[in-house]
């Protein structure tokens, strides 16, 4: 056997040791032949057979052929567990037998049978009073408590506790049922070395160990095999030889623990010690298996019941804040402002902090402005985006971590991921605690000479005063705070996406309205400055008088540019009325309209019959029609001037369009004729105008939902398209 | 022979009933004498004590607006009244019309000659 060092002490393989402890004898058989292929030494001892001489025999030539006909066919059927424990009779002794099969071997370990205390019925008849009890405990303290109690009373052990692992897999005595001579472990915390990793792993799958005799020799099993023996499933398993030290030196000479699983992980250990050796049954082992499974299963729903209340009311304050944020414009105020407090919902903080950007909002008790700043530069250097960040010992992991202990050693901080800095923090003080510890923790393994591990052999109470660290943060709280994170993102994006449409509206008012009082004095400067034209006119010099009518001119300008800034705003103000309309109809009211236009340009209007009735907005689709086909004719530098409306499309998305044989557009102006204002040649040319109508005709066209777009050619002419409803099918041009 | 008429202008905007005053004195065949109010309150008033024979009447007023108070102008007085909007909507004129102005003007609109039309049309004048 080799030992273990500092080196390899984690990786000690616990499970294939390649022995059996004393109190029974190993059979390794192959399930299919049913011939021995291995066996402890002690077979000597329990059989009188030399192990090399059992191995190549029949299991029948061993135990009778009844026994093997037995366990063959539940081997064959799958139900191995059924059989269970078997009578083995040799030699004058009888022994239980349990059998499982594990790597593809049949494992066969047998014990003397004891005359023990109790019989199966008392067995049961405590079974059934510790389930009982178990169902029936108010609370969690009173379910580990009852436990414990039901427990040592089954297995007859001195000392029975209830440990449970930490998150870094320290444990702690959390109940405990001892004789009264015994001093009290209670309260007690244990280091992670002293139940290794591997051990930990075995402890998931392998509902118990037992260690009947801890001073016991190992039996090692004679045989070959391809690989290491696993014995991960036999109750005689070897254990490691650290672990029996480390027992021995506690001054425990029987050992059994329990495993605690909840939701498929080790939560911690039923943990029995005796000072004298104590052999358990089949029997008895089984229903401690099951009053653990139970335990377990009792936990998992026990936290669940204990912890919902609190959830729940966690809960239903975030939803307050929800509700709060969704209100108000700027939702950090529905955050700060309101009858629910941010701050409360992490119980025990004493302050908190609202971070964004440089600027920085501080609630209760916190560092100052400067040190928190620092703080979150520091997260948001250390922290992926959407982590929740806490700690309760901020110190350990933040340099500046030591000057700010007193009010944050305690720090949970959420991000909100598209702002550039934007965090919400809670504080927690500093809370000196005294941890008891079973033994210095720093003093858990021993190195001796060899850089040879032993464990420690002091286990007397060694009180750790814990400072820089706080209280810490409970699971529903960090759950509370995660959603609080996401619904504050929730209600910025809805905020973002919302402040974008009210400000265009917000710009839309703001044009209607100074539009109109713009006006006023321009009139004004208008009608006075031709009046002073009128006046005094003639006396003026020439460039005086230039000046008076370039004043005119430039008022009555800046009147037009208003006045179509008011149309464009207005389209977005104004309540449009739909109805069914006939475009036709439309077109040809805007025929009568450009008559004179028409006449003067010499340009002839095609309109289609019967293009389809559409729903919309009579007075702004005619404008829209007015203003494509008044362009259409202004902008045509042809001897004939053909201007065509018709449609194209079925009725079911009819795509309107407003050809001309006109100058056309270059490619490079198509994406700018839309918008308000500009206009593509100089500003008396072309019937003069400033540009707006487009804009406003695409705007129109927008508020039903539909779509504009153009295709030209310079020189040729211009095709003008939209709809005037959301369209169903991709476009087709 | 020239005609005398009084005018009445209510509207509280001064640049506004001086553009219009001279628009209105320029009828050289007419000789016009403006009156001049500021709010609905002084344009009942001034309805009641004076008499004119024609009212320009604005939308926008501070005490009130040309809607509410043509109904009560028409109380006081047979005069036309001629209403003034900067807001040409459709559904003001027809509301105007309905209380019994006349004929309405949009202010964007006012020149000398468009004032001077209209409100020879609602006298009668040439």
């Amino acid at each position: 056997m080799s030992s273990v060092t500092l080196k390899n002490c984690a990786d000690e393989p616990i499970h294939v040791p390649g022995a059996v402890q004393a109190h029974g004898h190993l059979l390794v058989i192959d399930p299919h032949s049913f011939k021995i292929i291995g066996a402890s030494q002690n077979v000597k001892d329990y059989l009188e057979l030399d192990p090399k001489g059992v191995i190549g025999s029949q299991l029948s030539d061993l135990f009778g052929k009844d026994l093997e006909e037995q366990i063959k066919s539940s081997v064959d059927s799958n139900s191995l567990e059924k059989i269970n424990p078997v009578e083995v009779k040799k030699n004058g002794r009888v022994f239980e037998g349990a059998a499982h099969l594990q790597d593809g071997k049949l494992l066969l370990e047998c014990s003397p049978v004891e005359n023990s205390k109790h019989s199966f019925k008392d067995i049961y008849r405590e079974m059934n009073l510790a389930n009982s009890e178990l169902t029936k405990a108010r609370d969690l303290s009173s379910l580990y408590s009852t436990c414990a109690k039901h427990v040592k009373e089954i297995s007859g052990y001195s000392r029975v506790m209830i440990y449970r692992f930490d998150e870094d897999w320290n444990g702690k005595v959390i109940a405990e049922e001892k004789e009264e001579d015994l001093e009290p472990f209670l309260g007690l915390n244990y280091p992670a070395s002293d139940i290794p990793a591997q051990a930990r792993a075995l402890y998931e799958t392998n509902w118990m160990r037992v260690i009947p005799k801890t001073d016991y020799v190992p039996s090692p099993i004679v045989g070959e095999f391809e690989r290491p023996l696993d014995l991960s499933g036999s109750s005689l398993r070897s254990v490691s030889q650290m672990h029996v030290q480390y027992l021995k030196n506690m001054g425990v000479m029987a050992s059994m623990s329990i495993s605690i699983i909840k939701e498929g992980k080790l939560w911690g250990l039923i943990a029995c010690h005796d000072s004298v050796p104590g052999y358990l049954n089949y029997e008895k082992r089984q229903a401690l298996i099951f009053i653990g499974q139970y335990f377990s299963s009792l936990i998992g729903s026990r936290e669940k019941v204990e912890n919902a209340q609190y959830r729940e009311e966690l809960r239903s304050r975030q939803e307050a804040l929800f509700e709060q944020m969704q209100k108000r414009k700027n939702f950090v105020d529905g955050l700060i402002e309101g009858e629910e407090s941010f701050v409360d919902l992490v119980k025990g903080a004493s302050g908190a902090a609202i971070v964004k950007d440089d600027k920085i909002m501080l609630f209760g008790e916190t560092p100052s402005e400067k040190e928190v700043l620092d703080l979150a530069r520091w997260i948001d250097l250390r922290m992926d985006k959407g982590e929740i960040f806490f700690t309760t010992s901020l110190s350990e992991l933040y340099e500046n971590g030591e000057q700010i202990k007193d009010l944050a050693s305690g720090v949970l901080n959420i991000r909100i991921p598209e702002e550039k800095t934007f965090h919400i923090m809670w504080f927690k003080p500093e809370v000196v605690q005294t941890v008891e510890w079973g033994g210095d923790p720093n003093k858990a393994m021993n190195q001796t000479g060899e850089g040879v591990l032993s464990p420690r052999n002091s286990f007397e109470l060694w009180k750790e005063r814990v400072e820089k660290a706080s209280l810490p943060f409970s699971p529903e709280e960090l759950e509370v705070v995660d959603a609080l994170r996401r619904s504050v993102i929730e209600v910025d994006l809805v905020r973002q996406v919302r402040s974008v449409m009210e400000s265009n509206e917000e710009l839309e008012q703001f044009a209607h309205v100074i539009s109109h009082d713009l006006k006023e004095p321009l009139r004004g400067i208008k009608h006075f400055s031709s009046f002073l034209q009128e006046d005094i006119g003639k006396s003026l010099n020439e460039e005086s008088k230039i000046n008076l009518k370039d004043i005119q001119d430039l008022s009555e300008k800046a009147i037009s540019l208003i006045s179509e800034l008011y149309e464009y705003s207005k389209v977005g103000q104004t309540d449009f009325s739909y109805k069914d309309c006939d475009p036709s109809e439309l077109a040809k009211s805007c025929a009568q309209k450009l008559k004179a236009l028409m006449k003067n340009e010499n340009a002839t209007l095609e309109i289609a019959e019967n293009m389809p009735k559409v729903h919309c907005d009579s007075l702004r689709t005619e404008e829209v029609f007015y203003n494509l086909i008044s362009n259409a004719i202004k902008y045509n530098e042809k001897e004939k001037k053909v201007v065509q409306v018709f449609c194209k499309n079925g009725p079911e998305t009819p795509v309107f369009v407003v050809r001309d044989n006109g100058i056309g557009i270059n490619k490079n102006d198509l994406s700018r004729i839309f918008n308000v204002f500009e206009r593509l040649h100089p500003k008396e040319s072309f019937g003069g105008g400033s540009g707006s109508g487009l804009a406003i005709v695409k705007r129109i066209i927008e508020r039903h939902g539909g779509d504009i777009w153009v295709e030209s050619k310079l020189g040729e002419g211009t095709s003008f398209y939209f709809t005037l409803a959301p369209r169903k099918r991709k476009r087709d041009e | 022979m020239s005609k005398a008429i009084k005018i009445l202008i209510i509207d509280d905007n001064p640049s506004d009933r001086r553009i219009y005053k001279r628009f209105l004195e320029q009828m050289d065949d007419i000789e016009v004498t403006v009156l001049e109010a500021e709010t609905g309150k002084i344009g009942l008033q001034c309805c009641k004590d004076e008499e004119p024979d024609c009212v320009l009447l604005d939308f926008r007023l501070p005490d009130t607006d040309g809607l509410q108070l043509l109904p009560e102008l028409h109380e006081i007085t047979k005069s036309p009244i001629i209403f003034i909007t900067g807001q040409p909507e459709a559904f003001i004129i027809g509301k105007a019309h309905q209380k019994g102005a006349a004929v309405y003007l949009a202010k964007d609109n006012i020149g000398s000659r468009t004032l001077q039309e209209k409100v020879r049309s609602v006298l009668g004048l040439s």
